[in-house]
């Protein structure tokens, strides 16, 4: 039986039973004076690490006299339906805020934090400042990494600057945002807060510790001392491997998370997390030890169920490798890339990524002067939320693809409509993250990583594609971009809706001005800055003499001088896309070629969806001017144009006009679009193999026998022919005994085995 | 049933895994070489283009049934005022009559359904699902195809399915109302060998029926419209139903010297579709080390029927 079948059981085991998730969250430290004072002393002895005695102490508490202490011990002592019943009596014919805010808590334990944020928004109904429920709040939305936390956080902290729940919420954002300095000046204000409550120091030193690590100090000290208070206090190390997780590095966070399952195996989290991780890293056979040990902890966790039952589904993905030559000596191995698809989609994609794999490690492995020490792992999932999953844990997740150091993964193009994004540019962009994160052990910032992977995509990748989008425009003209020492936190904790994105365009933007005015290897040199731990500033300092307010000054000039027209006249410019729209209902050719080139004028290097170079071809082709229709698409496919139907349409047009060689290469950039149409793989191995291409030639048949094609024999002979070319006559031969296995009556096979049963054929 | 079904689901689901089954099934073609008639009737269209696409594809297919019929009579085609719903039920019993052993009925036009009843529109009374089963009942012909290339026309694909009968309908029910492109589709696969993938000049209902599926789904897809129709087949074993001859077997189909070339090119296809049966049980290398000599000996045998028929390079 696979492990979700297994799982499954359990799972209603669970529902059928007692809800008892026992012993296994992170230790919760009551900050607010909210909780009742029974629970002091059993809080004292769960802080120190006396979880026998503080059981105890608890269970005396499902006696007290009040309902709510009944409620909060129930949920202590992890049995849920007792607590969710007791909360409900207690909350009946109530309308105290607290009831409902601790009801809130038992839901966010068991991670339904919609439910959770449902009963908080209740508690604030009956007073609407009432801290305990804006707090959870700030938590429930803490775990969507919403920008918003901060922010209430900011008010919250300026009615109560001493709330040590608060200060201690801020100070987890701020190191997540890796402004250390300012989380040091937070944990510095609390401490003497905590101390003269009384309460322990456990999660600040455990902060502490983070902090150090965002800063490459030892962390050895604040752990030692948050051991002596709690000697199982596993959550140290868990809470430190988070810092490690935000800033990619993985293996790092296995090692951290390992000793917090060892000291306190009840972990869930850290069970789930050490699972999780060692997917990232691709131990597939520990990922499913730790989370089945966190499932069997708790099984309410959606994150864990996800990611069990992603691992069944990835055991039946199939699995190749390939050895990258260096490309000045073919006798040397540069490297190995492990490719691991969908099997529906592996026959019709692998020969693609193989290609690209190959490009991306030749060209990265230059360009950054690093030799990958590891196999690369190269994912593509035909189903998003299994790659929602295989990243995030979650499904329904926006992204296309992620990179965890060596292994990257991403949607396959199947897994989104037809033509809806360029997979090869997608693939190009994650595998520079693979030189880049480990080119610096992974401590890069999130800018630099995402800029640079940006900027290989225009400059190296294989599509041309440099629009800025609407969204970067708006930003630029509203003087929102983000100064380059804090552009990371546009990526982590955005503030306003579209930001990330236009925190990954500025990043390229960044990177791209850097190489034109300084050169490629500026951009290197502030690499080998980031892997000795530089801030911004100094890897700018070092790479280009100046620092990160300077370089911004210099940024803004340059984004003035080539957007800044274009981004303050965006409104004139929606204007002309309307007129043009309204043209096009209207059927009015004539006025819709004026417009379109108008527009085109103003944003020539607009080239992705609703861009005007398509329409503007459409309407010389309703005028009949097919020939000038034509160049119009000629031009927008150079920029990086790569919408299906019109690069379908230029391929007609050209192979009309017996252009072959530009039919062949518009072709090609459909096939990173839309890899899945027999005709397209069927003509480019014919032409490839005329053009005695015959690596290109093999790959295409092999793709197009990847999609089990109605009559593969062609494909298989064309196969033939291609090994013929190079010289291998076993392999031919083979080729067409497989063809005329499927079509027996195959006269160009026929004839070709004839051949080489007479001994005609001896090339 | 059993077995019907699962073929009917492989047809209809999964196009990759057909060959294996036609392999695995090892059932010789034989209606090729067969008595056969057939009815091919176009309806109204309804408007000019409509009206000629029928006249197109009936034509079109009629030529296709009588390359596998002995006399050109035997193959029917009703059209324009001919087709009334009499002169249908009246060729149906004529065709018949002589107890065949394959009668194929093909309609190809536009369908309606109410309440009650599937009509097929002709000059004057519709035809209606009830004369087709009234009709066919004493057809004893021990295989039969009834192909319903008509808008609607998956509502009569439960009640005219038995045992020895074929039945294609070009949408899965009733509910399917729209004109339906599958009789284009199926007049291109019977015009060329486009869909001839064994490239044995055997065009096989299976075959025909795969071709015009998959082109009337990726119709739908290439247009980016919601699919109005999905074909639907029912009855054991399609790929034993010739409906078609082409290439060299078309133009020789009247020369003995040919035909006992082409019994000779029979025999190893059997043995070749035996030896492919055969395949899973064998050692790799075994296999193709049988299959080599005999793929050799089909080869020179084909060489010998082109060199007779005149078959050219070009007609691949």
């Amino acid at each position: 039986m696979n492990s979700l079948k297994r799982n499954r059981l359990h799972l209603f085991a669970f529902i059928g039973a007692l809800f008892f998730v026992a012993d296994a969250n992170a230790l919760t430290i009551h900050y607010g004076d909210e909780r009742h004072e029974a629970f002091h002393d059993c809080d004292q002895l769960s802080y120190e690490g006396e979880n026998q005695a503080a059981q105890s102490c608890y269970e005396q508490l499902l006696n007290h006299e009040v309902l709510l202490v009944q409620a909060d011990a129930a949920a202590t002592l992890g049995d849920i339906r007792g607590a969710n019943k007791l909360f409900r009596q207690a909350a009946s014919d109530s309308n105290d805020p607290l009831i409902k805010t601790r009801w809130a808590m038992l839901y966010l334990q068991t991670h339904q934090t919609s439910d959770a944020v449902s009963l908080l928004r209740e508690a604030l109904l009956y007073d609407e400042g009432y801290l305990p429920a804006r707090l959870g709040l700030v938590e429930a939305t803490m775990r969507t990494y919403e920008g918003r936390a901060r922010e209430d956080l900011y008010y919250i902290l300026a009615e109560s600057p001493e709330n040590m729940h608060a200060l201690m919420l801020q100070a987890r954002i701020e190191l997540e945002l890796q402004n250390t300095d300012v989380a040091r000046d937070i944990l510095a204000k609390v401490r003497p807060l905590l101390e003269a409550a009384g309460l322990p120091l456990l999660e600040h030193h455990a902060l502490q510790a983070s902090a150090n690590l965002l800063e490459a100090e030892p962390i050895d000290e604040w752990v030692d001392k948050a051991l002596l208070i709690n000697p199982v206090y596993g959550d140290i190390y868990a809470t430190i491997a988070h810092y490690y997780i935000i800033t990619y590095r993985y293996r790092e966070a296995v090692d951290l998370y390992l000793k917090a399952v060892k000291l306190t195996p009840n972990l869930a989290q850290a069970q789930r997390d050490l699972g999780i991780n060692y997917l990232r890293i691709n131990n597939v056979f520990g990922a499913r030890y730790h989370i089945q040990k966190a499932f069997e902890l708790d099984p309410f966790d959606a994150e864990t169920v996800n990611t069990l039952r992603f691992l069944d589904k990835l055991d039946n993905m199939r699995v190749s490798s390939i050895d990258i030559n260096d490309p000045d000596d073919p006798r040397l191995t540069i490297g190995r890339v492990i490719i691991r698809l969908d099997r529906e989609d592996a026959d019709a994609l692998e020969p693609y990524v193989q290609d690209l794999a190959r490009d991306a490690m030749q060209v990265f492995t230059e360009r950054y002067n690093f030799r990958l020490a590891r196999p690369m792992i190269v994912e593509l999932y035909h189903d998003h939320d299994d790659f929602g999953v295989r990243t995030v844990s979650t499904p329904g997740i926006g992204l296309l693809g992620v990179t965890f150091g060596y292994l990257t993964a991403m949607d396959s193009p199947k897994a989104r409509p037809a033509g809806d994004f360029h997979w090869g540019s997608t693939l190009w962009h994650e595998i520079a993250h693979v030189f880049t994160l480990e080119k610096t052990n992974h401590r890069l910032p999130r800018w630099m990583s995402e800029g640079l992977s940006v900027y290989e995509e225009w400059n190296t990748g294989p599509l041309p594609d440099r629009s800025i989008p609407i969204d970067t425009l708006l930003a630029i003209s509203k003087g929102e971009l983000l100064p380059i020492d804090s552009l990371d936190s546009g990526f982590v904790r955005p503030t306003y809706n579209g930001q990330v994105q236009v925190s990954y365009t500025q990043a390229g933007l960044i990177c791209d001005y850097i190489s034109s005015r300084w050169g490629h290897d500026a951009l290197v040199t502030m690499l080998e800055q980031f892997a000795e731990n530089a801030s911004t500033s100094e890897a700018l300092v070092a790479a280009i003499g100046i620092d990160g307010p300077s370089f911004d000054d210099k940024f803004l000039d340059h984004i003035e001088e080539k957007y800044g027209e274009l981004a303050r006249s965006l409104d004139d410019y929606q204007v002309s896309n309307r007129q043009m729209g309204r043209a096009i209902r209207a059927e009015d050719w004539v006025s819709v070629s004026v417009l379109a080139r108008k527009v085109i004028e103003r944003d020539p290097l607009r080239v992705g969806g609703g861009n005007a170079y398509e329409v503007l071809a459409r309407a010389l082709r309703e005028q009949g001017e097919e020939d000038a229709s034509m160049d119009i698409l000629i031009e927008w496919h150079k920029l990086g144009g790569h919408g299906v139907e019109s690069l379908r349409m230029l391929v007609r047009d050209l192979r009309a006009r017996k252009r072959y060689d530009e039919a062949a290469e518009v072709m090609e950039s459909i096939n990173w679009v839309s890899p899945y149409v027999v005709e397209e793989h069927r003509w480019l191995g014919d032409y490839y193999l005329e053009k005695e291409q015959t690596a290109r030639a093999i790959r295409e048949y092999d793709a197009l026998l990847g999609l089990q094609p109605e009559n593969p024999a062609e494909a298989l002979l064309g196969k033939a022919k291609a090994s013929l070319q190079n010289g291998d006559k076993e392999t031919a031969k083979r080729q067409v005994l497989y063809a005329l296995e499927q079509a027996p009556f195959f006269r160009s096979a026929q004839k070709l085995l004839l051949e080489f049963n007479e001994g005609e054929r001896v090339d | 049933m059993a077995i019907a079904t699962k073929v009917e689901t492989l047809v209809m689901v999964n196009r990759s895994h057909i060959s294996m089954v036609l392999v695995m099934l090892l059932l010789p073609i034989t209606s090729a070489y067969a008595k056969s008639t057939g009815l091919v009737v176009t309806g109204i269209g309804g408007n000019e283009e409509y009206a000629e696409q029928f006249l197109r594809h009936g034509d079109v297919v009629i030529d296709a049934l009588r390359t596998i019929s002995e006399r050109d009579e035997d193959m029917v085609l009703l059209q324009g005022e001919d087709a009334t719903r009499q002169s249908v039920l009246d060729s149906i019993e004529t065709l018949t009559a002589n107890k065949p052993d394959t009668f194929f009925l093909i309609l190809i036009g536009h369908g309606t359904v109410d309440a009650e009843n599937w009509r097929f529109n002709l000059p004057g009374n519709d035809l209606n699902t009830e004369d087709l089963v009234s009709a066919l009942a004493p057809v004893d012909a021990p295989n039969q195809l009834v192909m319903v290339g008509t808008s609607a026309s998956g509502a009569v694909l439960d009640t005219l399915s038995q045992p020895g009968r074929y039945v294609v309908t070009a949408t899965k029910s009733g509910g399917e109302l729209n004109a339906v492109r599958f009789p284009e589709f199926l007049s291109k696969a019977m015009e060329s060998s486009v869909a001839d993938t064994d490239r044995n000049e055997i065009l096989t209902l299976a075959e025909v029926y795969r071709y015009a599926n998959e082109k009337t789904q990726d119709y739908y897809e290439d247009q980016k419209l919601l699919a109005s129709e999905h074909a639907r087949i029912t009855g054991e074993n399609p790929e034993r139903i010739a409906m078609a001859r082409l290439g060299s077997l078309k133009t020789a189909k009247d020369d003995p010297a040919v035909a006992k070339l082409l019994d000779q090119r029979l025999a190893l296809e059997d043995e070749f579709l035996a030896l492919k049966a055969k395949k899973p049980e064998m050692q790799t290398l075994d296999f193709y080390n049988a299959l080599e000599p005999l793929l050799i000996s089909i080869a020179k045998l084909q060489q010998e029927i082109d060199a007779v028929t005149g078959w050219v390079e070009t007609n691949e």
